[in-house]
């Protein structure tokens, strides 16, 4: 306390806790410089004048930068973030679609090669994700998404689709998708919601198996290394056939088999053959996060803030909205069988509110419901 | 009362155990510290980096590459660290990495403030308006400064920053800053004295 008796107003000005003082409403520094004026009047003046230079700094002429953009810039801070998170490999197709005859005459002799040096095996080889996702790439420029954290992981496909990967699953879809049809490839487990578009029919690759699907909701299971992959149906509909049969129908082929599964119903496929049970009531790969395959989506005026804890949860994701002012609203809806985004839309819609993605959190403001 | 809040930001200390909350929360994954981060450092660290480069708009991309680097190397982070002080390192480097030619620029030569410059039309009008208009008046004691006594005085009390941080921040010797400030707030107090009287507080 005692060192401030030999400080003149340059030297208060600087100090530190002096500047907190002139600035702040802290106590501790009010309390200390008023009983300190108390004790040494006579700095008065210097004090006055310390206070006024620290004052005169507010004005420091600075660049001008307004809320918005701090928000802007905030925003493509994320906005990068994102892109590198979520496509952490886009294969570019294009050389492959350029020199697809190179690489075709180089495949084939390896092939031949192969053919001669060791005896064909009687076992066709199976089709696995890299060697379908190697195949796509020559149509598509393509994502590329990998799960490696411990919660499931949501995929907002280009045509809003929502899929639920699983930890350790990969996940490569089109930048954009075909007109005529829509094509993504998968490789462990994954839950999907699919966007209704008749006029284009749906896609998984997934080991051995395609599964087609027109708008539903459904879980494949192919981790690498597996025999059997299986398929279970929550919503819908959706027509399985093999990956081989499904290729060679597109290069003049005969139709390959194909199985329907109906909602609730599942099925193992072991390369050509097929198998039926019941959905796993409990799968083991799924303790991870609360099944959004056991969640119905049905809702009969259910207050909102019911309904988004049980979106939070199926879908491991954030979502901020004014719970006084909304959460009361009462919703009846059947949002069983859509995306997210559109289970979004269905409920802002009928509480009249709107939502926005920020920082990967859904963010739904609205004025309140009576 | 936004200005006070945001001073109080500024000064030196009282954000510091907040930071290293964000700072542990930041390393650990969560994407929120980044953006809060943001939220208290991306307007200081722009007008720092527009001091330096003089262009507003190289300053903000400097900002977003340093807390995009922020988030994509948080595995890598030192644990204990001066938060502040760090982004404006980091802020620096990128500038003299990016802009090699112009970042120095602003400790050798005079340059013109962006905002109420003398010779500016809207300063002119508020000259003649109001002869006694205290921030006119303020920025006219300003340019009575030299360049680095501007930079440090602006380092001290816009950005917050400890001497000792500066001084490491510039490369420059301790006994240099603290001469520079003392002189800087010399010059400043005598400009104060003739407007005091028509501003008493009290």
């Amino acid at each position: 306390m005692d060192h401030y008796t030999h400080f003149c107003a340059e030297d208060f000005a600087r100090d530190d806790f002096f500047i907190l003082w002139v600035r702040s409403a802290d106590l501790e520094a009010e309390t200390f410089w008023q009983n300190w004026l108390e004790t040494y009047p006579f700095k008065r003046g210097e004090v006055e004048a310390a206070r006024q230079l620290v004052l005169m700094m507010r004005h420091l002429p600075e660049a001008d930068v307004t809320d918005e953009e701090i928000d802007v810039l905030k925003r493509s801070v994320y906005d990068r973030i994102e892109r590198v998170e979520n496509r952490r490999t886009i294969f570019r197709g294009s050389f492959f679609r350029r020199h697809w005859w190179a690489v075709a005459a180089t495949v084939a002799a390896l092939v031949s090669g192969y053919l001669w040096f060791f005896l064909p095996s009687s076992e066709p080889a199976a089709w696995e994700y890299s060697g379908i996702v190697t195949e796509a790439a020559r149509e598509y420029d393509l994502i590329e998404v990998e799960n490696q954290s411990r919660e499931v992981r949501l995929v907002n496909l280009p045509d809003s689709s929502s899929v639920l990967l699983r930890r350790g699953s990969k996940l490569t879809y089109p930048e954009h998708f075909h007109k005529e049809k829509r094509e993504i490839y998968l490789s462990g487990e994954a839950f999907f919601e699919i966007t209704k578009d008749p006029e284009r029919p749906f896609y998984v690759f997934a080991n051995d198996i395609v599964t087609r699907v027109v708008g539903t909701s459904f879980t494949i299971r192919a981790y690498p290394g597996d025999k059997q992959v299986s398929v279970a149906v929550k919503t819908g509909k959706v027509v399985v056939s093999s990956t081989r049969g499904h290729l060679s129908q597109r290069t003049g082929g005969a139709a390959p088999r194909e199985t329907v599964l109906a909602p609730s119903q599942q099925a193992f496929f072991i390369g050509e053959k097929v198998s039926f049970a019941e959905p796993d009531p409990q799968p083991a790969a799924r303790s991870d996060t609360e099944n959004i395959e056991t969640v119905s989506f049905e809702y009969d005026e259910t207050p909102l803030r019911v309904i988004v804890d049980e979106l939070m949860s199926a879908y491991a994701i954030n979502i901020v909205y004014d719970e006084t002012v909304l959460g009361d609203c009462p919703i009846t809806a059947s949002l069983g069988d859509v995306p997210l985004a559109e289970k979004l839309n269905l409920i802002c819609k009928a509480v009249r509110a709107g939502y926005r993605t920020v920082e990967g959190d859904i963010l739904i403001r609205g004025e309140g419901c009576d | 009362m936004n200005e006070d809040n945001q001073d109080k930001e500024c000064s030196a200390s009282s954000a510091g155990n907040d930071d290293h909350a964000l700072w542990s929360a930041l390393k650990a994954g969560d994407k929120h510290s980044l953006g809060k981060l943001f939220d208290r450092y991306a307007r200081i660290l722009i007008a720092y980096g527009c001091r330096m480069v003089g262009n507003k708009e190289i300053a903000k991309d400097a900002v977003q590459e340093v807390f995009f680097d922020l988030w994509l190397y948080r595995d890598n982070l030192a644990g204990e660290v001066e938060v502040k002080y760090y982004l404006f390192r980091c802020l620096r480097n990128v500038l003299i990495r990016t802009n090699p030619e112009r970042s120095h620029a602003p400790l050798l030569e005079e340059r013109a403030y962006p905002t109420h410059t003398e010779d500016s039309l809207e300063a002119k009008w508020l000259d003649a308006e109001n002869e006694k208009d205290w921030n006119i008046r303020i920025t006219r004691s300003l340019n009575a400064l030299s360049e680095r006594e501007r930079e440090i005085i602006s380092l001290k009390y816009y950005s917050g920053l400890k001497i000792k941080e500066i001084v490491s921040l510039l490369g420059l010797k301790d006994q240099t800053v603290a001469n520079t400030l003392q002189n800087a707030l010399t010059k400043l107090r005598k400009h104060l004295i003739y407007f005091l009287i028509l501003f008493l507080p009290y």
